[in-house]
């Protein structure tokens, strides 16, 4: 062909070249060019052939594919011609491969030829294709962008009720005991159902009774910022989920009734739920004395709401307590004596100009029965005492929340005014029999709380401004009563004293306001911001012997306040595949403390930088890392100081005269994060490092008569901890299972006051679980959950203590008919502790039959078959040992009615 | 024939609530009701198996979070395929049901029969027919403006597939990979050499196994294969005897000057006049419905 091509050009030839020389540089080029040519031929392979059937006639449309021998990878195609030809020109330097020639309805052919130009011809035997009669199911989990869309139907199973129980199984998705949703090991930082963020934090409500199959489908949403006029300007690596729900107007929800013994028991609830484009309505009665404590649904579990505690907004730490048995360490449902109401109502609406309006209401009533028995054994100084106790107390709740929020968010401003007021009338009391001595304890703590958040975020000229402003106030009258009085030598000069009033009531008023510009620019955004914060806070302590005034040794009367002007600014940067984010705090800080009774005044004053770097790096769509780094300052004991004594239990009288501590504290953090939604595969790995700094060391110490006090001790120190956090998620569709597994794994070292020395203390835990959620067929199905706890205890280089727990816990879900459901579940918990070993089973069985018209269930469950008695709880710290014997709820039989609609 | 019985109830109602009605009508281009003359035909053919596929496209690049979705249908045997989208086949085999009970019946029954068939059509914007051709390897795409059906032929395959390395399970299915540049966007396609049929979706084919999946670099165009399952007898499409052979080009610029301005077609179709009025609002209510339909799957 070239030859002929090049003969053509020669003939074509100019006139000029016509000469000798030229017609000789011609025919050796010629000659060269074929010398080539043919040479060139010669690393062209090709192969071809006829494909034929076994009665001579062509097969046309076959596919002729050319392999590596070794992985199978096709390299060169060809298909056959209605001649039943084929060609293929082979440019791969390998030295055998595999032809195959397919044809629909004949018998694939397999041979390994060299390379080599070569025909090979085929005679096809014919055989049915079998064709896969298949019908695909699309992939559960898809991803778009950032976000992640996860099927719900393909996860739910037969049993499954709520949205709560699906999204436990969903990879890379954890519901912990409390109910809170994290992915990939961190918090949610949104629970939204279509869009609109109804409870905010207390999402649990909804989780728990939503109807999974009103749901089509949740959606993770990754480094979602809900505030949308900084979607571009503040990023974040939060992720927030999102329920779709099925249809446009949803009217669903759940109910139930059940009865049971012994003793009597009986459950109650309807939960209701509406859901429109500009509606959105959750109301919620349920009662129970079943152990099944439905105040978890009220609870907040985002960490939004959380940061706004660490500002001091949260609800001060309590002081006087009753002296009760520990709870055990297994699901509360297991021993909680309960008797609870609860009635909640949520309503969302969208007014005009995209403002919405939304009411948060509830109220809680419980009335709770713990008994058990306690032993502990102080360490002190001058020797162990030792404390036997027999504990019945009983805990009466009633709390009622309200929160009306006014919110505007759009893409051109942020205005969200949230009011809630908080009305708390909890009170307690008990029966305390030990060696020598029946105690009756009884305690009142009520609570009122009003606090308003304004948060204004509006665009001026190039930038935006956020305004922002915090109040609240609180105030805790608690009251103590302890017949008979105790600490006869401290508060009554030995002599005995019917009872003991302590009263112990605190007042703040905290507020938080500052003014913050954003700026961006390209892919830099800027934000500095001025801000003040103010704490006063008013304590009140009386202990009351009833005869004479018991001297002001036994009361309090301060009040402090903490000022706190700062200018911050954070720096942050984004682009597609890197967040970074500096803030640099400087804060001023001013604590003033009058302590009446004593008639002084302490005054400090601090001057903190606080700087904090996080970066998030995407390595690519499905790796992606992120580390972090933060020096940090902080002003412990604060609300916790009172120079009076305090009985803050019958057996505890304290003095907690501490200084202002300012506590220096270094931490960071990395973690590597894998996701695959297509593979739905998840895994992450985290670590995390602090170091804290603390000027001093306070300590308890019991004094001969039983008496703690906090003491000083003026020894710097420094705590340092490390953590390893692991997790790998992996959902197979074939076998419609997740698989789940992890690891925690910590180090920490501290220090501590023991008889005066300061001794370092070294605690070290390993926390390996697993978990498998598997759908085999349609009959059987499997939940398996391991947990192994191991951790030790050293001081001064010698183990102390050594721990062991491991939890465990299967169920199996049988289905033999269709709408009968049977339930196998036990749960196991080994405890070791030092010598004391511990091991406890609770078999479950659960019968359900379903009417499907109407979405109705009865079931019958048995809890705790063995009727296991008490729970044993062994804990262990720097200067006591604590064992406490638990009474659990007995075997129980509970015929229920739920329904969904 | 049978839409001539129509007239009267689509006249009356045009005039009462015009654009309302003109709407539901003509809610996408082409709405496949043609009558039965003698210038259309059935064509069957007979098929082994059929694939489905769900077909996802972008219409609106703004809106990136929006797709169509469209169910395809493939017929194959072993040497041709038609694929059309699965609206298109259930208002043709409506049609084609109507028009054997009005040859098969008396005529008060036929005059029932045809005035209840075009109740149950679907609108349908996806009115194409795909003729491949594999032993002469050509495709021929047919689709309806008005009246008339217009086609056009291409050659099979012109642009050569790359192979990749990688290698994939799609559904169950092994698949190998491969990619072209075809009209305007660049496509990787997986394909499962188990079934050794070299064609797929819409105009795609060639690959040394059936199409499991297509798409495109963009995430605009995602076509998947969602069922495969033998197919004993004839799949039947309602075309015309006569089409008018065109080219790509000038068959989409049709497409679009009958979207835009589907007066023409409608007063063709049903043999009325549209008002003035009328007209101007169903083109502005159509120009409105074009700003949101700014992509293309064919881009050049």
């Amino acid at each position: 062909m070239q030859t002929i091509n090049e003969n053509k050009k020669f003939k074509c030839a100019p006139d000029y070249l016509k000469s000798d020389w030229a017609l000789h540089f011609l025919k050796s080029a010629v000659i060269l060019f074929f010398i080539f040519a043919v040479s060139a031929l010669k690393s062209q392979t090709i192969v071809s052939g006829r494909i034929a059937n076994n009665t001579g006639l062509p097969v046309s449309s076959a596919s002729i594919t050319l392999s590596d021998t070794l992985n199978g990878k096709i390299l060169e195609y060809a298909i056959s011609n209605s001649k039943g030809e084929y060609k293929i020109d082979i440019s791969s330097t390998l030295k055998v491969f595999v032809l195959q020639v397919r044809a629909f309805n004949f018998a694939t052919e397999t041979r390994t030829i060299p390379n080599q130009s070569a025909e090979y011809n085929f005679t096809l035997t014919p055989k049915p294709t079998e064709l896969p009669n298949v019908v695909v199911k699309p992939n559960p989990i898809s991803q778009k962008g950032d976000t992640i869309n996860y099927v719900v139907s393909a996860f739910a199973d037969q049993k499954d009720r709520s949205i709560a129980d699906v999204l436990s199984k969903i990879p890379g998705i954890e519901v912990q005991g409390d109910g809170r949703v994290l992915y990939q090991g961190k918090p949610i930082q949104k629970y939204y159902i279509e869009g609109m963020d109804l409870l905010e934090g207390k999402y649990n409500l909804a989780n728990q009774n939503l109807p999974h199959q009103s749901v089509s489908s949740v959606q993770i949403l990754e480094n979602h910022q809900p505030i949308r006029i900084l979607d571009s300007l503040v990023a974040t690596d939060r992720a927030s989920l999102n329920i779709k729900l099925k249809n446009n107007i949803t009217l669903t929800g759940s109910g139930r009734a059940g009865l049971g013994a012994a003793p009597l028991l009986w459950d109650a609830g309807v939960t209701p739920m509406l859901f429109k484009k500009k509606t959105q309505l959750i109301s919620s009665y349920q009662a129970n004395n079943t152990g099944n404590d439905v105040s978890r649904q009220l609870k907040t579990l985002t960490l939004e709401n959380l940061m706004d505690q660490l500002d001091g907004f949260g609800p001060a730490s309590q002081t006087l307590q009753l002296i009760e048995s520990a709870t055990p360490s297994v699901s509360a449902k297991r021993y909680l004596d309960n008797n609870i109401h609860l009635i909640t109502g949520n309503a969302l609406t969208k007014l005009k100009k995209d403002l919405e309006l939304r009411i948060n209401a509830s109220y809680l009533n419980d009335a709770q029965l713990r008994q058990g028995d306690a032993s502990t054994i102080y360490y002190t100084p001058s020797g162990e005492v030792a404390l036997q106790e027999s504990i019945v107390n009983q805990y009466f709740t009633s709390e009622l929340n309200t929160q009306f929020t006014l919110q505007q968010n759009t893409p051109k401003g942020f205005l969200k005014n949230m009011l809630s007021i908080n009305l708390f009338d909890n009170s307690g009391r008990g029966v305390v029999q030990n060696t020598t001595d029946t105690i009756l304890q009884q305690i009142t703590t009520p609570m009122r709380q009003i606090s308003n958040q304004f948060r204004w975020i509006t665009p001026i000229g190039k930038q935006l401004v956020t305004l922002f402003s915090q109040v609240n106030f609180d105030n805790m009258p608690h009251q103590l009563n302890i017949t008979p009085g105790p600490f006869t030598q401290i508060l009554n000069d030995g002599a005995p004293y019917l009872k003991l009033q302590q009263q112990f009531t605190q007042t703040h008023a905290n507020t938080h306001h500052f003014a913050e510009l954003t700026k961006g620019k390209g892919p830099w955004t800027i934000n500095p911001r001025l801000g003040l914060l103010t704490t006063s806070q008013q304590t009140d302590s009386d202990a009351e012997t009833g005869k004479s005034p018991t001297g002001n040794f036994a009361t309090n009367d301060m009040a402090a306040k903490y000022v706190k002007p700062y200018a911050k600014a954070t720096v942050m940067y984004k682009n597609n595949q890197l967040e970074a984010n500096l803030s640099l705090p400087a804060a001023a800080h001013f604590f003033t403390l009058n302590d009446f009774r004593k008639d002084s005044t302490q005054k400090e004053k601090f001057i903190t930088v606080d700087p904090m770097l996080f970066a998030n790096y995407k390595l690519n769509a499905t790796w992606r890392l992120n580390g972090m780094a933060a020096y940090q300052n902080s002003f412990q004991n604060f609300n916790q100081i009172f120079s009076g004594l305090v009985v803050d239990n019958y057996r505890s009288i304290r003095i907690n005269n501490l200084p202002i501590a300012q506590t220096k504290s270094l931490g960071a953090s990395f973690g590597i994060f894998f996701r695959n939604p297509v593979k739905s595969v998840f895994s992450h790995a985290q670590y995390q490092f602090t170091r804290t700094k603390q000027p001093f060391l306070v300590a308890n110490r019991i004094n001969t008569d039983g008496s703690r006090e906090m003491i000083v001790i003026p020894q710097p120190n420094t705590n340092e901890s490390h953590s390893l956090q692991v997790r790998a998620s992996k959902y197979i569709s074939t076998i419609k299972t997740t698989f789940s597994a992890g690891a925690d794994l910590s180090y920490a070292t501290g220090n501590q006051a023991l008889e005066g020395q300061v001794t370092q203390t070294v605690n070290r835990s390993f926390k390996p679980n697993a978990k498998i959620n598997t759908r085999l067929g349609t009959v059987f199905a499997f939940d398996y959950l391991f947990d192994l706890t191991v951790a030790d205890n050293k001081l001064s280089g010698k183990e102390r203590n050594n721990f062991q727990f491991i939890s465990q816990s299967l169920q199996l879900h049988f289905y033999p008919a269709k709408n009968h459901y049977i339930g196998l579940m036990a749960e196991h918990f080994y405890n070791s502790v030092q010598q004391e070993k511990t091991n406890i089973i609770y078999p479950d069985v659960t019968y359900r039959f379903t009417l499907p018209k109407n979405r109705i269930d009865f079931q019958l469950t048995l809890t705790n078959l063995l009727n296991e008695q008490y729970y044993l709880t062994t804990r262990f710290t720097d200067f006591y040992f604590y064992q406490s014997r638990f009474q659990i709820r007995p075997r129980q039989a509970l015929v229920s009615v739920k329904f969904q609609f | 024939m049978f839409y001539k019985n129509l007239i009267p109830k689509l006249y009356v109602k045009i005039h009462k609530v015009p654009t309302f009605c003109i709407l539901i009508l003509f809610p996408t281009t082409c709405m496949h009701f043609k009558a039965f003359t003698q210038t259309n035909k059935i064509t069957k053919f007979k098929s082994t198996f059929i694939a489905t596929y769900q077909f996802k496209f972008m219409p609106d690049t703004l809106q990136r979070d929006k797709y169509r979705n469209t169910d395809l249908l493939l017929f194959l045997n072993n040497d041709e395929s038609y694929c059309l989208s699965a609206d298109r086949y259930y208002n043709d085999s409506l049609i084609i049901d109507g028009h054997e009970k009005i040859s098969n019946a008396n005529s008060t029954e036929s005059a029932l029969n045809m005035a209840r068939i075009p109740v149950g059509l679907r609108s349908t914007g996806q009115n194409y027919l795909i003729r491949k051709e594999r032993n002469i390897k050509t495709i021929t795409y047919f689709n309806n403006i008005a009246l008339d059906e217009m086609y056009y032929q291409e050659p099979m395959n012109a642009v050569k597939w790359e192979l990749k390395d990688s290698s994939i399970i799609i559904n169950g299915f092994e698949c190998k990979v491969a990619s072209k540049r075809y009209l305007g966007r660049n496509y990787i396609a997986f394909y499962a050499p188990s079934i050794p049929i070299q064609d797929g979706p819409l105009k795609f084919n060639g690959l040394p196994g059936l199409i499991v999946k297509i798409k495109d670099d963009r995430e605009e165009v995602d076509i998947s294969l969602t069922s495969i399952k033998p197919f004993n007898g004839f799949a039947r499409f309602y075309q015309s005897n006569n089409p008018i052979k065109t080219d790509r080009k000038k068959l989409y610029e049709l497409l679009i000057e009958d979207f835009l301005d589907p007066n023409k077609a409608i007063e063709q179709m049903l043999n009325v006049r549209v008002r003035d009025s009328d007209k101007a609002e169903l083109i502005r209510k159509r120009q409105e419905a074009m700003k949101l339909v700014n992509n293309r799957l064919e881009k050049e």
